[in-house]
């Protein structure tokens, strides 16, 4: 399946949540091709955006546009997805399948046409190098192994759209730059990708978002968020400038 | 799919499914027999064994798998209730496809020892029906209990609990029919009744894909008309089949002499099915032996057809009935029991007032007329009543006994015999 042409994911008015509590509450924005990190602290609505986005027949409100044509019910619901990566916070694996099973029952239920389901789950798997590994039993693999199958499983249909949440979460040093290294080759489609960690941002992302209680604090590029560093001269510019932006009261809608 | 059923647990299952099934429908053969409706009583007799199994297997996979499944259905662009229905596919082929091979088997077992008979098709497709819906029950009772810990042995506790209190509370044989346990008796004398059967058949196959299409449908948030529609089509096809049980109130056989026999002896003539012929000689010589003891009687007739239950059944005439039951020694002897009560003193004995006396001087001399001491005077006490009666009937040499049953034909076919009458 050949990539899309660059499109534009919106989100519009939209309010989503859990049962009782709405995080977001007539939330819009634009995605564009190119890699996003979503920052926030704990509870700030980062998975819940992002599930949004994944789940479009799910918002309690709103609306989720490709190209500014809404996702409605139906057939554009299962286009959307079929075009469409998904990578959950708590990724649940099918332990006695193997990576390359794993990632050809995702492709089957993304419609990847049955002749092309191997074809394309080797590639993925190859593009986030765990092609040696393909037929070990994925509770032989290590957690970074793992995540990175989960990976794989987000890529198979070659989407248009990949939304991951807290994908490096857990990796150790090692895993989570070969992991970025994955990661970093998916530039050319729309990537939101949540993220506690600063170094993400630094070595993947071409824009930020920052968001708290339901709101958006920060939408812009990693450099202008460092540039919110109160102290210039730290090292750790971009964390200071996160800081400096979830502390502040003044936010962007 | 493939995948799944690869990894799924109830491959191993679906085989021990297959096994036990083999096993049980040889252990139902009778000493002496090889009959196809035995190996069909066997498998049918372990569908509570199997569908319990199935039951607690399905809830066993439905969990385990529940998680990530549901994960990934919440992203897939096909459409969940195709989703869900090929999941539980996957759990629930192996189970049928173990029994099916277990049936095939069995074929080629009773090929290779020269089986008599061929299985009714509507039945073997009844029983696999019968384990499919195990499987959903036990798939549906994971998703109802939340796919908990405890879900794989409450799905099958339920099943087999659910089948003995039916048993227990007398329904209507309609309504245990419906439950997917078959433990019918086949037998060469029935006629089957198919429309029982394809009645399982539809009810069974709309409950295994109305349960996980239900489950599909309840999760979804937005419900579109097309999910109502076919629960609804699923319903109405448990409806029809349950409908088509009710029309023969949930029989499965009806009594039936296909009339196709062999025959050997001469006084009387033996006749059996074939599928008994190989107790032919053995029964001849049995009747033979009867014959010569009860010379000059109307006891024996001259011509013996094998029936259903040797009483209550219409032999043609001048023909009389017998019941075999197995071919051993004992069960030999057995049909020569049945065979004197049904036609010698017996029925005089239970069809008019006699005295306690009466009826045990007619029971020991049907004991000495068939060989088949019952109710073990032979090994009782001296002391005990009829006992040495028994033991010095037959203690008489040949010419003795049949000169003095001569003597006492008439008293004992009308059950006037007494204890003070036997040698």
């Amino acid at each position: 399946m050949a990539v899309h042409e660059p499109l534009t994911l919106s989100i519009k008015e939209a309010t989503t949540g859990y049962r009782q509590r709405q995080i977001f509450q007539g939330l819009s924005l634009t995605l564009r091709s190119g890699i996003t990190a979503l920052l926030g602290p704990n509870g700030a609505g980062k998975s819940t955006l992002i599930e949004a986005l994944a789940t479009p027949d799910r918002l309690s409100a709103g609306s989720v546009l490709v190209n500014g044509k809404r996702v409605e019910s139906g057939q554009s619901t299962q286009s959307y997805l079929a075009n469409m990566g998904y990578l959950p916070q708590r990724w649940e694996a099918f332990d006695r399948f193997t990576p390359q099973e794993c990632v050809e029952y995702v492709a089957w239920l993304k419609r990847v046409p049955k002749v092309a389901i191997r074809a394309a789950a080797s590639a993925a798997l190859q593009s986030v190098g765990l092609i040696d590994v393909k037929d070990d039993p994925l509770r032989r693999l290590s957690g970074g192994m793992r995540q990175r199958v989960a990976l794989a499983e987000s890529l198979v249909n070659n989407p248009t759209v990949l939304l991951l949440d807290e994908p490096t979460v857990g990796l150790d040093p090692e895993q989570r730059s070969l992991f970025r290294g994955s990661l970093a080759a998916q530039g050319n489609r729309i990537v939101l990708m949540s993220t506690h960690l600063t170094d993400d941002v630094q070595e993947l992302a071409q824009r930020v978002l920052v968001v708290q209680e339901g709101r958006v604090l920060f939408d812009g590029p990693p450099d202008e968020l460092a540039k919110r560093a109160p102290n210039t001269a730290t090292s750790l510019r971009l964390e200071a400038g996160y800081m400096a932006v979830i502390h502040s009261t003044a936010g962007v809608r | 799919m493939m995948t799944w059923v690869r990894h799924s647990t109830t491959g191993a299952i679906g085989a021990a499914i297959g096994i036990a099934g083999v096993l049980l429908a040889l252990h139902a053969r009778r000493e002496g027999l090889n009959l196809w409706t035995d190996y069909i009583t066997g498998l049918s007799q372990a569908s509570i064994y199997t569908g319990t199994l199935a039951a607690g297997v399905s809830a066993w996979e439905a969990r385990r798998t529940h998680k990530p499944l549901v994960a990934r259905l919440l992203v897939s662009s096909r459409p969940v209730v195709a989703v869900r229905v090929a999941h539980f596919a996957s759990v629930a082929a192996p189970l049928a496809l173990g029994f099916v091979i277990g049936v095939a088997l069995l074929w080629a077992i009773g090929l290779a020892t020269g089986v008599y008979g061929s299985p009714f098709i509507p039945w073997i497709g009844a029983l696999v029906g019968a384990i499919l819906a195990a499987s959903a029950f036990g798939y549906g009772v994971s998703a109802v209990s939340r796919n908990q810990w405890y879900s794989p042995p409450l799905a099958a506790i339920l099943f087999f609990a659910s089948y003995v209190i039916l048993q227990l509370l007398h329904a209507p044989n309609w309504s245990r029919a419906l439950f997917p346990v078959i433990m019918n008796v086949d037998s060469e004398f029935v006629a089957h009744v198919s429309t029982t059967m394809f009645g399982q058949i539809v009810a069974y196959l709309s409950f295994v894909i109305l349960v996980p299409v239900l489950i599909a449908v309840a999760a979804k948030r937005r419900r579109g008309p097309s999910g109502f529609i076919l629960v609804a089509t699923l319903i109405a096809g448990v409806g029809l089949g349950a409908s088509l049980i009710g029309l023969r109130n949930g029989q499965y056989v009806t009594g039936q002499n296909p009339g196709d026999f062999v025959c050997e002896g001469a006084r009387p003539q033996v006749c059996v099915n074939p599928g008994y012929r190989a107790g032919l000689a053995k029964l001849v010589t049995a009747f033979a032996e009867l014959s010569q003891k009860s010379s000059d009687s109307d006891l024996i007739a001259s011509r013996l057809e094998q029936q259903v239950e040797g009483i209550g059944d219409s032999p043609t005439r001048p023909a009389r009935s017998l019941y075999i039951e197995d071919l051993s020694e004992s069960g030999i002897a057995f049909s020569v029991a049945r065979y004197v009560d049904r036609y010698g003193g017996g029925i005089a004995c239970r069809t008019s007032e006699h005295t306690y006396d009466q009826h045990l001087a007619n029971a020991v001399v049907q004991a000495w007329l068939s060989n088949f001491d019952e109710l073990g005077f032979g090994g009782a006490s001296p002391m005990e009543p009829g006992a040495a009666e028994f033991r010095r009937l037959t203690a008489l040499g040949p010419v003795a006994a049949r000169s003095w049953f001569g003597n006492h034909v008439r008293q004992y076919m009308s059950c006037g015999l007494t204890l003070a009458d036997l040698p």
